[in-house]
């Protein structure tokens, strides 16, 4: 399903357009209180607000809530505390009456996608933080609506299980060809997984598009302090035994290592990855200079794109010519340039 | 372990109580010892007076707050779904801080010294206020990820009130429940006391008049008793329904 948001304003969100395709994961970043949340609550129908919403062309506008048949899944995950898990899941095909032995039909296929068959007779107290989510998740696609909005599915888990349910959940959303609309503050997941991003500051989009075409100079510098830079890089190198891009002659480690990657030409630097040391290797120019969370961060042009670096010890003046040092970098996907 | 500390409480309490009836600070027909308090219920004529007022008092406080109850639950659930919370709980707030004994005098006035009437209107007013209030306000707090998400898998208003809102308020009016239960109990023996010729208030108030005191006590002894069995069934009840859902969520 192609979603489309025109003009969306309300107490939060400021005058936001951005369009979600099918098959595509996008996924919704920013800084708390950006208004990410709230703008997939403008998809599902479950807050006020002025402009439209189209789905496949259809506006939603007049559509409440229950009739829109959005899966949506949100960040606490929202399970019926007083329902057993069974029942949770059931809850959407009880709801529109559909026969008892096709509930027990698809709440079987969605225990059994999301390998949860043993938890159905348990109540959501009863759950871990991965296995509610899992309920969740199967509870939307119980429904089989679409698109399938997720609000900070990682949070309240651990790192390792948070890329892995992140991963299901994408395999699982391509399988049955949803449009999968993600909110999270894993950027590196995000950036380096995402078809899109739609990048979220104060209310306004500031950023909509692939993360590799990511382009600094339209994006105000506090907050590309707080996403981070996307960088050329001059070689790749990811097989076995190694898994590195060479910036300006410095070898930066890359994470994911993943083979499907070996055509790289750019890469994402988280905002704590980079930092201004005179020993660094990779030389560039200061460009501007923001604080953020109490720490310097300096804008350096470099020949291979705008960075941002943390400065903690150098006084530094726009123009200076400085060196920096990356610590890690997040492989981009390659995309064919029509 | 927890029997064994409340056993021992009890023990030392009446071992105290027992031992200034005896030593004779006070005369004993003014402050009876434990013993002489508890043996009044081996008494056949006291049992007797006991047993045909406890009745009494049971159906009255219980009809009171049954019919309390049900009208609070049933109306304040009628509020939350027509939206009209914000406009009826000011009004509820008002009726809520007022203490039950405080419409006595009106309702002997408006209902008369009716035996069954009167005392059910108390226990009423008792009831009524504190669960609208309680259902109105519960229902204002129910987590709104659960309502949303109900909503987006196809629930309308009506459906999500029946099956999120209800069951969730209900679950958080039981605390309430308890101390109405209290309240009512406490409600109907001074109503018994003031303005009927029966019942186990009644039955304290004439043990008063001819200073017995050791009927007094065995009579506050035997109030207490009931009041505490009718809170450990409630607690009993709460637990088996609530038990596994009730609870922080841990996520």
């Amino acid at each position: 399903m192609r979603v489309l948001l025109k003009n969306i304003r309300n107490y939060i969100l400021r005058d936001i357009t951005a369009e979600f395709s099918q098959g595509e994961l996008s996924t919704i970043v920013g800084p708390n209180g950006a208004g990410k949340t709230t703008l997939l609550k403008v998809v599902a129908g479950l807050v006020p607000y002025e402009g439209q919403v189209y789905f496949d062309g259809k506006n939603m506008d007049d559509v409440p809530p229950h009739k829109r048949n959005v899966l949506y899944i949100p960040q606490k995950t929202g399970l019926f505390q007083h329902m057993k898990v069974r029942d949770n899941i059931a809850f959407c095909l009880k709801v529109r009456k559909v026969d008892e032995g096709l509930i027990n039909e698809r709440v079987r296929w969605a225990l059994q996608k999301l390998s949860i068959v043993h938890l159905s007779e348990r109540y959501p107290s009863q759950l871990s933080g991965g296995e509610a989510k899992r309920v969740a998740i199967a509870r939307a696609l119980v429904c089989g609506g679409d698109p399938l909005l997720l609000d900070e599915l990682e949070s309240s888990l651990d790192a390792g299980l948070r890329v892995s349910l992140s991963e299901e959940m994408l395999r699982i959303a391509k399988e049955l060809s949803l449009t999968l609309i993600m909110v999270t503050h894993d950027l590196d997941w995000a950036m380096g997984r995402a078809d899109k991003i739609f990048f979220l500051w104060e209310g306004r989009m500031l950023y909509s598009g692939p993360p590799e075409d990511l382009d600094p100079s339209i994006i105000e510098s506090k907050a590309l302090a707080w996403l981070g830079s996307v960088l050329e890089v001059n070689e790749v190198r990811i097989n076995e035994e190694d898994c590195y891009a060479v910036i300006e002659g410095q070898r930066v480690p890359l994470y994911p290592c993943t083979e499907t990657r070996s055509e790289v030409r750019k890469v994402y630097v988280p905002p704590n990855n980079a930092w201004v040391d005179v020993h660094g290797k990779i030389r560039g120019r200061v460009v501007g200079k923001v604080k953020l969370n109490d720490i310097e961060r300096v804008l350096i042009n470099t020949g291979n794109g705008v960075i941002i670096a943390r400065n903690t010890y150098l006084t530094l003046t726009t123009g200076e010519n400085v060196r920096i040092r990356i610590s890690g970098a997040v492989p981009l996907k390659n995309r064919p340039v029509y | 372990m927890k029997v064994k500390k409340i056993a021992l409480s009890l023990i030392i309490f009446f071992s105290l109580w027992e031992f200034v009836g005896r030593v004779g600070i006070y005369p004993q027909y003014i402050f009876p010892p434990f013993s002489l308090v508890i043996g009044s219920f081996v008494d056949a004529e006291y049992l007797r007076a006991v047993s045909e007022n406890v009745g009494l008092t049971l159906i009255r406080a219980g009809l009171g707050f049954a019919i309390g109850t049900i009208v609070g639950v049933v109306l304040g659930f009628v509020f939350v779904g027509l939206r009209l919370v914000e406009y009826v709980q000011p009004i509820a707030t008002i009726f809520f801080v007022i203490p039950a004994v405080a419409w006595i005098p009106l309702l002997i006035l408006w209902v008369g010294l009716d035996p069954l009437r009167l005392p059910v209107a108390a226990a009423f007013t008792c009831t009524f206020p504190p669960i609208l209030y309680g259902i109105m306000s519960s229902s204002r707090t129910i987590d709104r990820d659960q309502v949303e998400v109900a909503f987006t898998l196809g629930a309308d208003h009506w459906t999500v009130l029946r099956e999120i809102v209800m069951p969730v308020a209900l679950l958080k009016l039981l605390p309430i429940v308890k101390t109405e239960a209290i309240m009512v109990w406490k409600t109907t023996i001074v109503v018994e006391m003031v303005a009927l010729s029966s019942g186990l208030g009644h039955l304290l108030l004439m043990y008063s008049l001819v200073i017995d005191v050791q009927h007094i006590l065995s009579t506050i002894l035997a109030l207490s008793l009931i009041m505490v069995c009718i809170v450990e069934l409630i607690d009993y009840l709460e637990k088996k329904i609530t038990s596994k859902w009730v609870g922080e969520q841990r996520w």
